[in-house]
């Protein structure tokens, strides 16, 4: 088929900004004032 | 001087928990789902595209609700709730455009064309862009929660007519998925399987998004009163 790169794009990039947007909420309440 | 910290509730600990167990066996099915007739694998798009398309719609939604609580009982922890909800609804409509583009280029031959739904969503965005914009530019806490109240309650009305725009007009874009209006869908168990199962993880970690977002909001406000 040859599209399967765009599953790849959208999977890796879905997850890669669940995990990224929890490490930065997770660093935000941690780091405190 | 000890520092204060927000810190990380047990319950939003648990939801984290439980949402990235949800899309990892989201991700299993996803895989193991069989290819699409017509399409072949590049269905598997759809299991995350919707899956963002749903929660991003629903976080609006409770960001229209928080707004019109908080116009109707002035308690600026909803006007918080309601900007932190619209926010994370907005970053999964982006997530949901790059999966739909994603997968319009291989189907459709055009990562983007102005039709119906794409037009509604863009609009759904501008909203949601303009929403933040009217929080950056009014100073007076009160004044901006009013404003940006009436901007989500407006970007909700615009919420059913992205939906209904495959019906209502005509589009390249395929019917829904699952018709939640007649409570019908044409797929078979072992591909609504997955959809449902990241259905679930995306609402979840939305939940768990929303509360530790409520949370930074709630400890800002505290900090920032007491320091004028």
């Amino acid at each position: 088929m040859g599209n399967e790169i765009f599953v790849w794009v959208v999977y890796l990039t879905t997850y890669a900004f669940l995990f990224g947007y929890t490490a930065y909420l997770l660093y935000r309440l941690g780091r405190g004032e | 001087m000890r520092r204060e910290r927000p810190g990380l509730d047990p319950l939003s600990a648990a939801l984290l928990g439980a949402g990235y167990l949800l899309l990892l066996i989201g991700f299993y099915y996803a895989i193991k789902a069989p290819p699409d007739v017509q399409q072949g694998y590049l269905v598997r798009i759809l299991y995350l595209h919707v899956a963002a398309a749903w929660t991003g719609y629903l976080a609006f939604i409770v960001a229209g609700v928080y707004a019109l609580l908080y116009l109707i009982r002035g308690n600026p922890a909803y006007d918080r709730l309601s900007a932190a909800s619209a926010e994370i609804g907005l970053w999964l409509s982006v997530l949901m455009v790059i999966g739909g583009m994603m997968w319009a280029r291989p189907t459709w031959g055009v990562y983007w064309v102005w039709e119906p739904r794409l037009t509604s969503v863009a609009v759904m965005i501008a909203i949601y862009v303009g929403y933040f914009l009217v929080r950056q530019a009014i100073e007076d806490p009160e004044m901006r929660a009013k404003a940006a109240a009436a901007v989500a309650i407006l970007g909700v009305i615009n919420i059913p007519i992205t939906y209904m725009s495959v019906y209502w007009w005509r589009s390249i874009h395929q019917t829904a998925t699952i018709d939640v209006i007649n409570r019908k869908t044409h797929m078979p168990p072992e591909m609504l399987i997955p959809l449902l199962v990241n259905l679930f993880a995306f609402t979840v970690l939305y939940v768990a998004f929303l509360r530790l977002k409520g949370r930074i909001a709630a400890f800002q406000a505290i900090v920032e009163e007491r320091h004028g």
